[in-house]
């Protein structure tokens, strides 16, 4: 890959050309989302992840997340089709788990779903309720083949 | 590249993935590993925030992280703060803005140290923002650190800084449904301040008792006070808040064994 301009935090231009046929130019988000700094904290566990496996390629990413961990899934993964591009991780699938809030009554102990902002107990309609799911945003599972030398992995990251 | 070995990105329809073969386990070049790990994807930002807490433990400084939507009055409660508290206590503030050092000239203009965090494009500020800043303030002696974070009520929520405590505002020239819109940081304050109070007698579409269910339908019992900073007295319930926060921290404190480990400075 060549033509690449990935930047820590900020504007992030993404430019890639493999042997002049296929093009991917000109991605550009004009404002920062938290979720860029999400996808950077990813891409740096990942990368370090690949280093400490004799710099495996890693072919699948694999992330759990809640709604109620404010990260927003989909502006996660456009970030990630940006952001992947030049790092450790430039070929990897990111396999996003979508986890549905889940509550727990500590006046009558019923669990059950609920909305991220209708958090009060279904059954007895106490507020207090303990999050038992929903707020994650966890690195799960990092897939990986050995490097071979044809197919060194990026230098950018 | 062949185009038997491309397929369509899903995202955003390009067509420069190569297809993501079975993997199979083996040994040698091209050997498949699978590492399950389970890890925080803001782990390194918390361990800077907890870094940063240890700095404010050390000295005695409580520090607050002041949220809201741009508008809401952050800077003008601090300045009444400020006004209401300086004999007492010495204050420092830390202003987390996209651009300009406006709000910083204010603080200082009330004799106050205040350092300008300049974001450019990022929209809140993290751990290692206010790990910087912290280099260049000082904190012996310091009671008080406001960190007032950029004008926000999405992006700020889910990175902690260090500080103590969480407080958010919630201005009666907004919705009184905003907890129900912004879960996420109102679930994570500690304190919600409706602002702008003395405007409520010509803003009677804003109901405080519709705000307060919906802070109490996330499942919280945070506690929420009312503030009109710019009538000047209207922040009692606020300071006392503090002064009460600011005891705890340092009973706390006074507590701790004393062996417990402190980090050097950093």
């Amino acid at each position: 890959m060549d033509g690449l301009v990935p930047s820590i935090c900020g504007n992030y231009v993404a430019s890639c050309t493999r042997s002049g046929a296929y093009t991917l130019v000109g991605q550009a988000i004009e404002v920062d989302v938290h979720e860029l700094s999400v996808c950077q904290a990813l891409l740096t566990q990942v990368g370090d992840i690949s280093r400490q496996h004799d710099n495996a390629v890693i072919e699948r990413i694999t992330i759990e997340m809640g709604p109620l961990s404010g990260v927003d899934s989909q502006l996660l993964r456009n970030a990630y089709q940006v952001m992947r591009v030049g790092s450790t991780a430039s070929h990897a699938d990111l396999v996003v788990n979508e986890i549905e809030v889940r509550i727990e009554c500590l006046i009558c102990a019923r669990a059950g779903a609920a909305s991220s902002n209708r958090l009060v107990c279904g059954a007895c309609g106490s507020f207090r309720t303990r999050i038992i799911a929903g707020n994650e945003l966890r690195l799960m599972r990092v897939e990986m083949r050995a490097a071979s030398l044809s197919a060194s992995p990026s230098h950018f990251n | 590249l062949t185009l038997e070995e491309l397929i369509m990105c899903q995202v955003c329809g390009c067509s420069i993935l190569p297809v993501t073969q079975h993997l199979q386990p083996g040994t040698g070049e091209g050997r498949f590993q699978l590492v399950d790990v389970v890890q925080d994807l803001l782990a390194a930002n918390n361990r800077t925030a907890s870094h940063n807490r240890e700095h404010f433990d050390k000295r005695g400084v409580l520090a607050i992280n002041l949220m809201s939507s741009p508008g809401a009055g952050k800077t003008a409660l601090l300045e009444a703060t400020i006004l209401a508290l300086r004999d007492r206590y010495r204050i420092a503030v830390i202003e987390g803005d996209l651009e300009t050092d406006n709000d910083a000239q204010r603080i200082r203009a009330h004799g106050v140290p205040a350092l300008q965090i300049t974001t450019g494009t990022a929209c809140h500020l993290d751990a290692s923002l206010v790990h910087n800043a912290l280099h260049e303030m000082p904190l012996a002696g310091i009671d008080l650190l406001f960190i007032e974070n950029v004008g926000n009520l999405v992006c700020p929520a889910g990175f902690d800084l260090g500080q103590h405590r969480n407080v958010t505002l919630l201005s009666v020239t907004e919705g009184d449904d905003k907890p129900a819109k912004y879960p996420v940081i109102f679930r994570a304050s500690d304190l919600v301040i409706l602002s702008k109070t003395d405007l409520l007698t010509v803003l009677d579409d804003f109901s405080p008792e519709r705000a307060e269910t919906a802070l109490r339908n996330l499942g919280v019992e945070t506690p929420m006070i009312r503030t009109a900073s710019r009538r000047g007295v209207a922040i009692d319930a606020w300071l006392a808040w503090l002064e009460s926060e600011l005891t705890h921290l340092r009973e706390r404190r006074g507590a701790r064994a004393p062996n417990t480990a402190i980090v050097s400075e950093a």
